[in-house]
């Protein structure tokens, strides 16, 4: 909302006390602002500390209650894994994978980054009216709400990667499979990754402040998304056989989607898919796009939070 | 000359009546089909004009608070009292003016916001510093201060949502009285926990206006108010009184919940009422000068009070007069069965006379209730029927009286060495 400005000018000492110098106070400026409002780097920096108690907050309070506690990282994923490629093996998609690749790992490596944008996307999504007493009773940069979900999902992120490393080191065992060269560039990923989900949830949890109806329709877009992202199967089903004998490749309208291209991407790094570098492209512009309009919109509509929420 | 510590310049906050709420996608698509115009102009937030839509919460709010000052804010429900706050708190942003905090500002809303019932005291504890702005290192530091002044030590790591509600509060707002800001702004928030607790946050607050901290504070409490604050402003209808000295606040206060008393003593609301028709009819208030609510100090009040249609009622009634002070705590009571054994059937219409030599109340304004009752059985009760001004009057031969702080009694008494 407001700016805090340092006030760096020291009044001078009055005549009467000598000695006395007044300290120098931090000055706080509150006043209605006009149009687009810039982000307060210095002020979330001061607070960063608030950052990690809130990330902390959200990681011990989703499995708290559970008896199995943060066992249920790992297990979701793989219970999601384990299900995902007996259908995907029913089916017959995993003829349609890279050769020599096992099932789940194909399905894991697109799995891993789609449960973390589905957290940004539910979870970010609806940060802001699940916390509406820290927006109507204190002042805090309210843009940590949206980040500490994104925070805490990347926790659970690490811990289902665990998992993933030690599905690796099974099927290196047992069949001697080792991940692509591209693995090199999973780091890359993982920050293309991070900042489409922040441009999401600052955007989705602005909106549903704004506009109470994405609650509805948040969990539908994560529903449908995993279809739209090809997840769980391989993208070349997107190639349909066409009348004439030939076929019709429909995987570049999947740049549409802000997210197929991280998720192929994350696939082409572990198992060595070939890259759909227009929709990796793609992803990055939409990556971009999503976190400059989402910051925008979110200081934006900020200042109005607690007249709303 | 150093600068005040709060600074508030026609500081105005607008809420368009309807607006202010969640938008619904249909909302919007109808709200856009029948008034574009409208629809844009509340996108670009325009206040401007006097439109009937418009609630002025806060209107050329103005005043300085000194460094070291502690300001009292009250008025009435919805006087804005609270919205300044947030004002105050960068919670809200005003629709115009300005206000410049000089210092490092805690505010106290309510206490626990943020506190998670999953979590355990101490992390509540951790948590709740944070998101009131300490650092790890300063809440680390402050802990066992925290904790020994919340009295919750045994549970501290028991999760919160198996706490009592009064080891709830005590905790949370041990957690706040710990932080340590140059300007603090409190809502109402010292009545929590039981009496003995409330009386430690109240030392506590004591605490921090002795240490020179600036404070403001929201209160309905005059008796809090009158404990803490040096100066008052007194906001009605969204607009702040003059600065006024906290004797000069609370009379203000009284005269304005007493204001919309001005209708005969048959129609003021009742505070309770077992569903019969309005008894009270009538209160006249005569002192030995004849018909006055000025009453000097030590002078014979007499009260009438004046009872019509209860002739249905045959049981044993009692009358009791009440008298509170302008911190709204009761004086005194006069009762027929207490005072005289004196019980009375209904009627169609009677008046009792009450005579009190020698009021002993120190000057200021008292408020008259009351209270018609059947045995245990509350008949009918009106508060604030009426008000007193006791008034100076040197019945100790010096001069001089206790003030209304000091003491609620004059009582003579005879010194001797």
């Amino acid at each position: 909302m407001s700016q805090a400005t340092m006030s760096l000018s020291v009044t001078p000492p009055a005549a009467s006390t000598p000695a006395a110098t007044e300290p120098a106070y931090v000055e706080t400026v509150i006043r209605p602002k006009k149009g687009w409002i810039g982000v307060d780097w210095a002020e979330l920096w001061s607070h960063r500390e608030l950052l990690v108690f809130l990330t902390w907050r959200d990681v011990k309070v989703k499995y708290k209650q559970a008896i199995f506690g943060s066992a249920w990282a790992i297990v979701v994923p793989l219970a999601s894994v384990l299900i995902y490629s007996l259908v995907g093996i029913a089916a017959g998609f995993a003829n349609r994978t890279v050769a020599g690749v096992p099932y789940p790992v194909y399905i894991y490596s697109a799995l891993l980054p789609w449960l973390f944008l589905q957290m940004a996307i539910n979870g970010g999504g609806m940060s802001l009216v699940n916390n509406q007493a820290l927006l109507s009773k204190i002042y805090l940069p309210r843009l940590f709400i949206p980040t500490s979900m994104i925070g805490s999902a990347m926790v659970d992120m690490f811990m289902s990667s665990l998992v993933f490393g030690g599905m690796l080191a099974f099927f290196y065992l047992k069949s001697g499979f080792t991940p692509s060269h591209n693995i090199v560039f999973v780091p890359f990923l993982v920050i293309l990754l991070t900042v489409s989900a922040l441009g999401t949830s600052y955007l989705l949890s602005a909106l549903t402040v704004m506009f109470r109806d994405l609650r509805f329709i948040i969990p539908f877009i994560t529903q449908l998304g995993i279809w739209l992202t090809a997840v769980v199967y391989p993208q070349t089903i997107f190639i349909f056989p066409t009348s004439g004998g030939g076929h019709y490749d429909a995987r570049p309208w999947l740049a549409l989607n802000p997210y197929a291209g991280i998720v192929q991407a994350f696939r082409w790094a572990v198992v060595g898919e070939p890259l759909q570098v227009m929709q990796l492209c793609s992803s990055i512009v939409w990556a971009i796009v999503l976190l400059v309009g989402g910051l925008f919109y979110f200081k934006r509509v900020e200042r109005r939070f607690a007249d709303i929420a | 000359m150093s600068k005040a510590a709060i600074t508030v310049e026609n500081i105005c906050k607008a809420y368009r009546i309807g607006l202010e709420k969640p938008d619904s996608f249909k909302s919007i698509a109808t709200d856009f089909i029948r008034n574009p115009l409208q629809r844009l102009r509340k996108f670009n937030e325009d206040y401007s004009g006097d439109a009937e839509d418009i609630f002025w919460a806060l209107k050329d709010v103005s005043f300085d608070v000194e460094r070291g000052e502690v300001l009292g804010l009250i008025g009435r429900n919805g006087a804005g009292k609270s919205t300044l706050l947030k004002v105050l708190s960068r919670i809200v942003e005003p629709t115009s003016g300005r206000a410049v905090m000089r210092g490092r500002v805690s505010s106290l809303l309510e206490v626990g916001t943020g506190f998670h019932p999953e979590l355990t005291g101490r992390e509540n504890v951790y948590l709740n510093g944070a998101i009131l702005g300490m650092r790890r290192e300063e809440i680390k530091r402050k802990f066992d201060q925290i904790v020994e002044f919340s009295e919750v030590g045994k549970f501290l790591d028991t999760q919160v949502k198996r706490y009592s509600s009064g080891m709830y509060v005590r905790l949370a707002f041990s957690v706040a009285a710990h932080l340590d800001p140059e300007i603090m702004i409190v809502d109402e928030v010292l009545a929590v926990g039981d009496q003995a607790f409330q009386q430690k946050c109240l030392g506590k607050m004591n605490d921090v206006v002795r240490q020179g901290r600036t404070v403001v504070f929201v209160s309905h409490s005059m008796d809090a108010v009158a404990s803490l604050c040096t100066t008052v402003v007194h906001m009605k209808k969204g607009r702040p009184s003059a600065k006024l000295t906290m004797e000069e606040g609370v009379r203000s206060y009284l005269d304005e919940a007493s204001a919309g008393d001005n209708l005969p003593l048959s129609q003021k609301p009742r505070a309770h009422s077992i569903g019969h028709a309005p008894i009270f009819h009538d209160l006249a208030i005569r002192t030995e000068a004849g018909p006055s609510i000025t009453v000097p100090v030590g002078n014979t009040v007499s009260f009438d009070v004046t009872m019509k249609d209860f002739d249905d009622l045959a049981g044993n009634l009692t009358l009791g007069i009440g008298l509170s002070n302008g911190r709204g705590q009761r004086v005194a009571l006069f009762h027929t069965e207490y005072h005289q054994n004196k019980t009375f059937r209904g009627a169609k219409e009677m008046t009792i006379s009450c005579d009190v030599p020698n009021l002993p109340l120190t000057p200021g304004s008292y408020s008259i209730d009351l209270v018609l009752a059947d045995g245990y059985q509350m008949i009918e009760r009106v508060e604030r029927a009426a008000a007193i001004e006791v008034i100076f009057n040197d019945v100790l031969g010096t001069g001089k009286l206790p003030n209304s702080k000091q003491s609620q009694l004059v009582i003579p008494c005879a010194w001797s060495n």
